[in-house]
């Protein structure tokens, strides 16, 4: 490579990627917890779902509210804050290298980039002389990437991630890579179906426009293009320029305007690919100018715009505050007073499904996660799996977003993983304690289906499991002891349901619950029925 | 094996020798003290002291452990470690005795101990907290892995009325010597987990041995994996919501602890310990229906220690 910059570039951006991919794959806090956190939407969520502990009223109970306001202040959003901070403050001062050295999903577009334009070439070379190469001015979409980024913020505001879950490049790469990455696990966890769709629209962009889903559709991508828009370090061209037009061809971001010989530093994304490939183009002084003045265009706010902004906004807090499934839930809860509700609306059906220990309620997760899968690729009990993966019970809704199944595994008792690679504040960090009481599930038992019941024959698979001593084997119907269960002291931890050998349809089912609460501290609960310890090796004789 | 690793076991096996006979002394003394004929007795039953001094005082009675383990054999230890939960909670056998076995079959000679159990949370974790994983390494034998399908292999046995066929731990069926090394406790299934009950650990799929008449496979099992000794570990039991257990409020300090070759009797043995009657633990009269031992532990010879 001729060009140093961008070997340079080359370099640290398949360091970067490995890194990434490996968060995925290896068990290291130094990469899930850290390496990670560089992801700018992650931070940017996190700090928007932190907003939410001052609206208390959105808990059914004043303990689960208490609960929630001292999760949340626990969470680490001062750190999400100023790595937001400084990642933007970078942007400024040097443009958007963040998009070629730190996003995962960047610098896969520059992967497929780079076989396509392999294939690209060849077919150059078959049709060379044809015709000769005329350059337009490139498509700039600025509104769309602006529209997207305003509906995005606004939603969020309202407490929806939804337009980042759809299009943030992190955990869209996220769940490329659990298809990817993780062929060992894809039995346990199942296929990312989005993330396969995904990934095809992508190659598919690549092909035909390079980067375009980083110029004119990822909203982080926007974010840090308004920072470097009038940044410090800018990219120029001289006026010595002759238009051959070699640096236009090499650039991904399609930001080099030949014919006004300026370089849009909004869109650059720091490639460098055009670097050294002429004396005219190259990095100017701080704060200088373009030669070409033109290309700083303002953006103007013209009538147009302002109808243009108020509808997006308009648009943005009716998507944001109306279909946001958290409020409508709220707003369900409120009318019913009990939870939940009898009669299941649309959302709340969607919303019937165990989400992880930490994450609030199905509602809140819907509401919260962006579904980059770093959570299912870690799950301990291999019990996460994607949307619509898993099996699906009596009780199952549509499993619309990450959730539990415990067909094959449970919850693991000493587990908090997923509230801790968790970077989006969808699942909160709950301390080994409170995770070991915190309520995610309640287990129900068909004894219709009750080994001890149909067959009067001894089992209790499931009180065997049981870690929290909900389930005992009391004196049974039909000869057998029968499980029981005590509802206070179960979390739904599936522990149960995965060893219940009745099959197909288990005899004990973990059933979603609408909010998670703390359930009763087991040990507390046992010391008080129980009086009066004997000491069994006391007495001198022997036992035997 | 490096020379580091040579030398520790060397230097392992030249103490475990030492200790052993010099026990071997101590233990024909007491014996003799007990007014017990010099006979080998059929189960041996020590208590009042740490795990560790129990079974260095128990398995002297029985001979040592090179009656059971010759040189050169393959040795493999099933300690119940079911649980990712720690020794005070008494869910899995006691970690520091399941270290101790292991040296000893070692210093007998032994070619190689595993130490397994298909564990029922996560196996990583609870070979971890249990401590086992620790023990076992710092003894010189090695905990291997039972957390997968194709570690386990069909067997078939017609004399079994329910349990006809079943998938069982390969490395188990190639070992010379079985030591089954259980810890007593409460189940609520099956009342109580012990002996025989430990040997569900062997196989692959519990599930349908549950579904099928839970008590009548679990006495089964012996039909697949015959144990050449049992160690129960009594130190610590667990009285209620077993096997799992929620707390140490669970758990009571015995101090005891049986071992015998005879799985039935070392099980009746358990439950006087633990305090249940003998057919509230049915599985036990089904094994001796099989012809697996004798549940009359009264016409035994039973040798009684003070660690
Ligand atoms: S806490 Fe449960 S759901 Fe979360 S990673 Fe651990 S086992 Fe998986
Ligand atoms: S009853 Fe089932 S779901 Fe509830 S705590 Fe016990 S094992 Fe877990
Ligand atoms: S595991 Fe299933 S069949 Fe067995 S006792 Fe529990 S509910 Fe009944």
């Amino acid at each position: 490579m001729k060009n140093k910059y961008r070997l340079i570039i080359v370099a640290a951006a398949t360091i970067s990627f490995l890194l990434s991919v490996s968060a995925f794959v290896f068990d290291q806090s130094w990469l899930t917890k850290g390496w990670l956190k560089l992801q700018i939407v992650p931070n940017l969520t996190k700090i928007f779902a932190s907003f939410e502990s001052l609206s208390i009223a959105s808990f059914s109970t004043l303990e689960a509210a208490v609960n929630n306001l001292t999760l949340i202040l626990a969470q680490d959003v001062g750190v999400a804050v100023n790595i937001l901070l400084v990642m933007l403050l970078l942007a400024f001062c040097c443009g958007r290298f963040y998009c070629s050295v730190l996003c995962p999903l960047g610098i896969l577009q520059d992967i497929i980039d780079f076989f396509s334009s392999h294939i690209r070439a060849k077919e150059n070379r078959q049709a060379r002389g044809s015709s000769k190469v005329v350059f337009k001015t490139p498509l700039n979409l600025k509104k769309t990437r602006y529209c997207i980024l305003a509906v995005a913020f606004i939603t969020l505001l309202g407490g929806w991630v939804v337009v980042w879950k759809a299009l943030d490049p992190y955990s869209n790469f996220g769940k490329i890579v659990l298809n990817g990455a993780n062929w060992a696990r894809l039995l346990d966890t199942g296929i990312s179906w989005t993330g396969l769709f995904f990934l095809l629209a992508l190659i598919v962009l690549v092909v035909w426009k390079r980067r375009i889903f980083c110029t004119a559709i990822c909203p982080a991508g926007t974010l840090l293009g308004l920072c470097s828009k009038n940044g410090m370090l800018k990219l120029g061209i001289s006026e010595k320029c002759s238009a051959c037009g070699r640096c236009a061809k090499v650039c991904p971001a399609k930001c080099i305007n030949l014919s006004s010989k300026a370089i849009d530093n909004e869109r650059c994304l720091r490639c460098l690919k055009c670097l050294g490939m002429c004396p005219n183009l190259k990095f100017l002084g701080i704060f200088k100018k373009q030669f070409n003045p033109k290309i700083e265009a303002r953006f103007i706010a013209s009538r147009r715009s302002f109808i243009w902004g108020g509808m997006l906004t308009l648009t943005g807090i009716v998507l944001g505050r109306l279909f946001n499934p958290e409020k409508q839930m709220q707003a369900c809860y409120k009318a019913a007073k009990s939870v939940p509700c009898l009669t299941p609306t649309k959302i709340e059906k969607a919303a019937y499904f165990i989400a992880p220990p930490g994450a609030g309620s199905p509602e809140r997760f819907l509401a919260k996660c962006t579904a980059c899968q770093l959570c299912v690729a870690h799950c301990v009990g291999q019990v996460l799996k994607p949307a619509g993966c898993g099996t699906k019970n009596k009780f199952s809704g549509d499993n619309s977003s990450i959730h539990l199944d415990f067909k094959n595994g449970h919850c693991n008792y000493n587990c908090n993983r997923c509230g801790a690679v968790c970077s989006t504040g969808a699942i909160r960090q709950l301390d080994l304690a409170q995770k070991k009481r915190w309520r995610i599930g309640m287990a129900n038992i068909t004894y219709d289906l009750c080994v001890t019941i149909t067959d009067g024959t001894e089992c209790g698979a499931c009180a065997e499991q049981c870690p929290t001593g909900a389930l005992q084997m009391i004196a049974g119907t039909n000869g057998a002891r029968m499980p029981q269960l005590n509802a206070e002291l179960c979390i739904g931890c599936g522990s149960c349901e995965e060893a219940c050998p009745v099959l197909p349809e288990r005899a004990i089912i973990v059933k979603p619950i609408s909010i998670q609460v703390l359930a009763d501290d087991p040990q507390e609960f046992f010391k008080k029925q129980r009086s009066g310890s004997e000491e069994r090796n006391k007495s001198k004789e022997w036992l035997l | 094996m490096n020379r580091r690793q040579f030398l520790k076991s060397m230097a392992v096996a030249v103490a475990g020798t030492a200790i052993t006979s010099k026990l071997k002394v101590t233990a024909a003394e007491s014996l003799v003290q007990d007014g017990i004929s010099a006979e080998l007795p059929d189960l041996v039953a020590v208590r009042n002291g740490e795990p560790i001094a129990m079974f260095r005082k128990g398995i002297e009675a029985l001979g040592g452990m090179q009656s059971f383990v010759k040189p050169e054999q393959k040795v493999i230890i099933k300690p119940n470690i079911s649980f990712d939960s720690a020794p005070e909670r008494a869910a899995n056998t006691n970690p520091e005795l399941v270290g101790e076995v292991v040296r000893q079959a070692l210093a007998a000679g032994a070619k190689e101990v595993l130490v397994f159990d298909h564990t029922l949370s996560d196996w990583k974790t609870t070979y971890k907290v249990s401590g086992t994983q620790e023990a076992v390494e710092q003894a010189g034998g090695k905990m291997i892995l039972a957390d997968e399908k194709k570690f386990y292999i069909n067997q078939k046995n017609v004399k079994a009325l329910k349990l006809q066929e079943t998938d069982v731990f390969k490395p188990l069926l190639e070992a010379d010597v079985f030591i089954n090394l259980p810890i007593l406790k409460h189940h609520g299934g099956a009342k109580m987990s012990c002996a025989i009950k430990n040997l569900m650990g062997n196989v692959w799929d519990r599930r349908i041995m549950h579904r099928s008449d839970l008590n009548q496979c679990i006495a089964e099992m012996l039909f697949y994996t015959k144990p050449t000794l049992n160690i129960i570990d009594a130190y610590r039991i667990m009285i209620a919501n077993g096997p799992r257990g929620v707390s140490t409020d669970d758990v009571r300090l015995t101090k005891y602890m049986i071992i015998s070759t005879d799985i039935v009797a070392a099980d009746v043995a358990a439950t006087k310990i633990i305090g249940y009657e003998l057919d509230e633990v049915p599985y036990i009269k089904i094994a001796e229906n099989l012809g697996f031992g004798k549940s009359d532990i009264t016409k035994l010879n039973i040798a009684r220690l003070e660690a």
